[in-house]
């Protein structure tokens, strides 16, 4: 706030400051103005006054020349000259001579003395004098009197010519002229008595050719520099100056001026920061006594106001409450002010008014000087307020008397008091009502007891050693158990008819099994535990065994001295019996699933968190139950990895369309075997519970196995069937068209008689008949080869095979010059027909060898390797190659000829694939033409 | 006959084509028979003569069935897909030992077969064909 004020005048300081300043200023200037005026005022004076004395001493010389003229007569001659000139200097001062220029030549001249010179001047002529002749031109054109000059006189010194042009008869007869002297024209003009200090004089002409100022005040400056005025004559080209000598001196006045100016200025802005320095300090000091004032009083109202307890002020007279503060209002629920001018009675609870005024009619009487009581306000809202008033006297200076009321809410102890009470009563119906069995007692004993025994810093081990070792511990606890109360539900409980007759019976109402919790509530009480449950028996006083749910807890406010404890006893009998009944039956149920020749699952079906699992999981997997139950993605994650996409993207499609499907897929077991499973699924909509999936996974393996190996079979079987239906219409084919060619070879001979022609078709019969032979012969190979040769299967050493198929053709080798390699690992072996892997090795060989490639030195390999249960055995060239695109479907077909000009007869893949298929396996064939031809073969594995 | 009938014989058959040979000569001297033991050898002259516009492409064809390389179904989606037809229709009579009912009725799924004859081919028949 002062600092603020402090601001707010500063700145009116340095405003009326700015303000004074600014006056300053203006007056300064102003000053400056009015001198600048009065100085020029005075040189226009002189100069003005200086020019009419010329002008009048020109005017003079005007009336000399036209005087003078005069003296002309019509013959252009001059009368009387002498005597008018003579009159005419002597009644003038102003001019030194006369002259008279006819034509322009100076022909008459008064007073002749000391002007002989001038005699016989021609002014016009521009060669004596260019200015003199120009000027005197321009006199004539100008036809009015002119002043030329000032100039060098012929005659001596310097001066000035007035002349006025002479006309006779329209005619330029010359001119009149007065001669000045300078000295004369600066006497007559006042220029050279000129005495002023302050001022010089100055007199000018502009040459009218270099156009060049000369001054002629030889004693004064010229202008230039100084301040000055100036004025122009009759003579256009010349100029009257006054200047101002004393500019110096009048700028150190005004700067006097301006110093005492300042002075008073600096005065006043001391005076001003005096001024306002004590105002302020002033103000200060009233600012602080005026927050002083508002601080006790904001002080006094808060402490009244602000007080966590209320406060009246009541009238001892009227008894009326004249203040009251905020917590007394909000107390009763009134606005400020809304109480003032209630007596206390009017606020008083009705049945409390009457102690009211009793007591300030005590307190008035001067009986008593104060008095306390617990009353009850009435709330604005109509609801009694319970409080603790204190009235007391009060008396201020001015001896008034009142009194203090002091006013304390206390109602909330009263709302506990109350609700304690309430308590207490619901308690006690609770205890003797509840249909739970209780029992309170006081353990103060047997807590003091157990504390003698020092054993707090024990553990539970310890302490249930302890009381192993001492078992007349339990025994003196349960002598000390002081029984307060039992309820109804209590003695029904053991059938005794009251209190009296169970403390009788106690010591048969705990079985050995009861004992056991005993001490388990004794290592509670030893361990400072303030409650303890267990399901346990007991028995009635008849002996009749009863399950209990036993729950012992200290009551609040007890915990340390264990005097008050409650025991329950609730009966669970009935739900023990029903218990037993659900565990029969649920072990009768596990009995059954895991009898099951499957593994029983289910699942919850948001996130296939496990529920169930039977214990065949074990059996079939080999994993552990708990293994399953814990890891929501254990099924999954066994699952065959190959089908495991699968099964998952079929499960969700199959429970969309139906709750009930089945799934076939490999599980992988805790062994790392395959495992084929077909899962008989069902989803199960709860209506209480989340949705469940449940199922039985049986395992199929050895099905699977039987169904593959049947598939083999009949593809087998098919294939054969195929091969024999081919076979048959080969074999048909052939042997008609051997016939065929007999039957026409007969029909030819029959229809000739040529004998040569017979001996030919009878050659032609024979070649029939060898080519019939080969045939059957062919036929005989291939009908060997489909004899079922299983019983003839060998374990043969593959690597072995091929060495001895590769010596076999050795010749054939060397004859191609081909590279052999035989990369079959040594220890592979393979379950074939002995004869037939020659068959099939010597096949494949020798084609290898037969469509070689002529342009490449042939290469074959041999090669062999296991992949995913089977045997893969390759033999691969870089010889001709076969065109698949076109030849693929006829490849392993009888009498299928690829290369021309290559003797072969259509039989070897043919027979080669027979074979194979025969022991089980399948041929394939990879082939590039120009490239070469890989043929894979692929057997099951052996054991 | 002013011009000579151009006769292509198809078959790997040795013994047959010579027969064919000896009965085309009992019928006839007027007859131009080309032999050839494989079906892409017949096929690749065929196409010369139809790429060079020759006028030696043959009156008719004899064709066998059972070929190595190239046989006489394969022969006839090769000379279906040239579109010969466009240029000169050649009837095609297939001489086969088979009797097989399938490859009769796939013979008649082929325009360009005008008969499906069973070996021994008698000279009558032989006539009939050369005649029509």
């Amino acid at each position: 706030m002062i600092a603020k004020k402090n601001i707010f005048y500063r700145n009116i300081k340095c405003v009326v400051i700015g303000v004074l300043l600014i006056l300053f200023v203006i007056g300064g200037w102003m000053r400056l103005v009015i001198l600048n005026e009065e100085r020029s005022d005075k040189m226009t004076f002189y100069l003005l006054s200086t020019k009419d004395r010329i002008e009048q001493t020109l005017k003079n010389s005007h009336t000399a020349c036209i005087t003078l003229a005069m003296t002309i007569n019509d013959n252009g001659e001059p009368q009387n000259f002498e005597q008018v000139a003579e009159e005419l200097i002597k009644s003038n001062n102003d001019f030194d001579a006369v002259q008279l220029v006819p034509n322009g030549i100076i022909k008459y001249v008064y007073p002749l003395e000391g002007n002989e010179k001038a005699l016989g001047l021609d002014i016009l002529n521009k060669t004596e004098d260019p200015i003199v002749s120009y000027e005197a031109n321009k006199t004539i054109l100008q036809k009015n009197i002119y002043f030329s000059g000032p100039f060098e006189l012929k005659q001596g010194g310097i001066g000035i010519i007035g002349r006025i042009p002479v006309f006779k008869n329209n005619t330029f007869w010359g001119f009149s002229a007065v001669v000045i002297k300078l000295s004369t024209f600066f006497d007559n003009a006042g220029l050279s008595k000129w005495q002023n200090e302050e001022f010089s004089i100055q007199f000018s002409k502009t040459n009218p050719f270099e156009k060049e100022k000369q001054f002629y005040v030889k004693e004064n400056p010229s202008p230039y520099g100084y301040n000055y005025v100036e004025t122009q004559l009759s003579n256009e080209s010349w100029k009257l100056y006054i200047i101002d000598n004393k500019r110096g001196t009048f700028y150190f006045d005004l700067l006097l001026e301006f110093i005492m100016f300042l002075c008073l200025f600096l005065l006043c802005v001391i005076g001003i920061d005096y001024f306002f320095k004590k105002f302020i300090f002033l103000e200060q000091k009233i600012i602080i006594q005026e927050d002083k004032l508002l601080e006790n009083e904001k002080l006094f109202k808060a402490v009244f106001d602000g007080a966590a307890i209320g406060l009246i002020r009541i009238n001892k007279k009227s008894r009326k409450i004249e203040l009251a503060n905020g917590h007394f209002n909000k107390m009763l629920g009134y606005e400020s002010d809304e109480l003032l001018g209630k007596t206390t009675s009017q606020i008083s609870f009705p049945e409390d008014r009457m102690q009211n005024e009793a007591n300030l009619s005590l307190l008035a009487q001067n009986k008593i000087t104060h008095f306390t009581v617990q009353k009850r306000y009435l709330h604005k809202e109509g609801y009694p307020v319970w409080c603790n008033l204190t009235v007391s006297e009060f008396t201020d200076n001015k001896k008034t008397e009142y009194y203090l009321g002091v006013v304390e809410n206390i109602s909330h102890q009263k709302e506990i008091e109350l609700k304690n009470r309430i308590n207490q009563i619901r308690f006690e119906s609770l205890f003797n009502d509840s249909p739970i069995p209780m029992w309170e007692e006081d353990f103060s004993e047997i807590k003091a007891y157990l504390n003698s025994l020092n054993l707090s810093d024990k553990s539970e081990n310890e302490i249930t050693e302890y009381l192993n070792s001492n078992p007349k511990v339990i025994e003196n606890c349960i002598k000390k158990i002081k029984i307060i109360e039992v309820n109804k539900a209590c003695l029904k409980l053991h059938h005794a008819d009251n209190k009296k007759h169970l403390i009788q019976n106690l010591k048969n109402l705990f079985p050995n099994e009861a004992h056991e919790t005993f001490k388990k509530q004794i290592i509670s009480i030893l361990l400072n535990k303030k409650q303890f449950k267990e399901e346990t028996i007991t028995t009635t006083v008849n002996g009749e065994l009863k399950h209990i749910n036993f729950q012992w807890k200290v009551m609040t406010e007890f915990e340390n001295n264990y005097e008050r404890v409650i025991i329950t006893t609730e009966d669970i009998t009935e739900r023990k019996q029903h218990e037993q009944l659900v565990i029969n039956s649920q072990e009768k149920i596990n009995n059954l699933i895991n009898t099951i020749e499957g593994i029983v699952w289910e699942v919850e079906k948001e996130g296939f968190v496990p529920v169930f699992i039977s214990d065949k999981v074990e059996t079939i997997l080999g994993y552990k139950k708990e293994k399953w139950l814990q890891d929501p993605h254990f099924w999954i994650n066994t699952i065959y990895e190959e089908d495991r996409e699968k099964v998952i993207k079929d499960y969700f499609a199959l429970s969309k369309e139906s709750d009930q499907f089945t799934q076939e897929y490999r599980m992988v077991s805790k062994s790392g075997n395959l495992i084929w499973i077909r899962n008989y699924i069902s989803v199960v909509k709860n209506k209480d519970s989340d949705d469940t999936v449940r199922g039985i996974m049986v395992e199929i393996t050895k099905f699977k196995e039987v169904k593959l190996n049947l598939n083999a079979s009949l593809e087998i079987l098919t294939n054969q069937n195929k091969r024999l239906l081919n076979f048959s219409h080969i074999v048909s084919h052939n042997l008609r068209s051997h016939s065929s060619n007999i039957l026409a070879i007969s029909h030819l001979i029959e229809n000739t008689t040529c004998e040569i022609e017979k001996n030919d078709y009878f050659k032609m019969i024979s070649d029939v008949a060898l080519e019939l032979n080969q045939t059957l012969s062919n036929l005989n190979q291939l009908t060997i080869s489909e004899e079922n040769p299983n019983s003839q299967k060998n374990v043969i050493n593959l690597y072995d095979a091929v060495e001895s198929g590769i010596a076999y053709q050795r010749v054939a080798i060397r004859l191609a010059k081909a590279t052999i390699e035989n990369n079959i690992p040594k220890d592979l072996f393979i379950s074939f027909n002995e004869d037939y892997l020659n068959n099939v090795i010597y096949n494949l060989l020798s084609n290898a060898l037969k469509f070689r490639n002529p342009n490449e030195k042939t290469e074959v390999n041999f090669k062999a390797f296991i992949k995913e249960n089977h045997l893969f055995f390759e033999i691969s060239d870089n010889g001709l190659g076969i065109d698949l695109e076109k030849n693929k479907g006829k490849l392993f077909q009888m009498n299928k000829i690829f290369h021309l000009n290559i003797s072969t007869r259509g039989l070897g893949l043919f027979m080669t694939k027979n074979k194979i298929e025969a022991m089980g396996g399948t041929i394939d064939v990879e082939s590039k033409v120009g490239i070469g031809t890989k043929f894979t073969i692929k057997m099951p594995i052996i054991n | 006959m002013n011009q000579k009938l151009k006769i292509f014989v198809v078959d790997n058959d040795q013994i047959y084509l010579t027969i064919t040979q000896k009965l085309l000569s009992k019928i006839s001297d007027a007859f131009s028979v080309s032999i050839f033991y494989d079906g892409i050898q017949a096929f690749e002259v065929l196409k010369n003569l139809i790429d060079s516009k020759s006028n030696d492409l043959p009156d008719i064809i004899l064709l066998d069935l059972d070929m190595p390389i190239m046989d006489g179904w394969e022969f006839l989606e090769n000379y279906k897909k040239m579109g010969i037809n466009n240029y000169k229709s050649i009837p095609i009579y297939i001489v086969t030992s088979s009797i097989a009912l399938e490859d009769v009725s796939k013979s008649d799924s082929y325009q360009e077969v005008l008969g499906y004859l069973v070996k021994p081919l008698n000279i009558e028949t032989l006539k009939n064909i050369l005649t029509n």
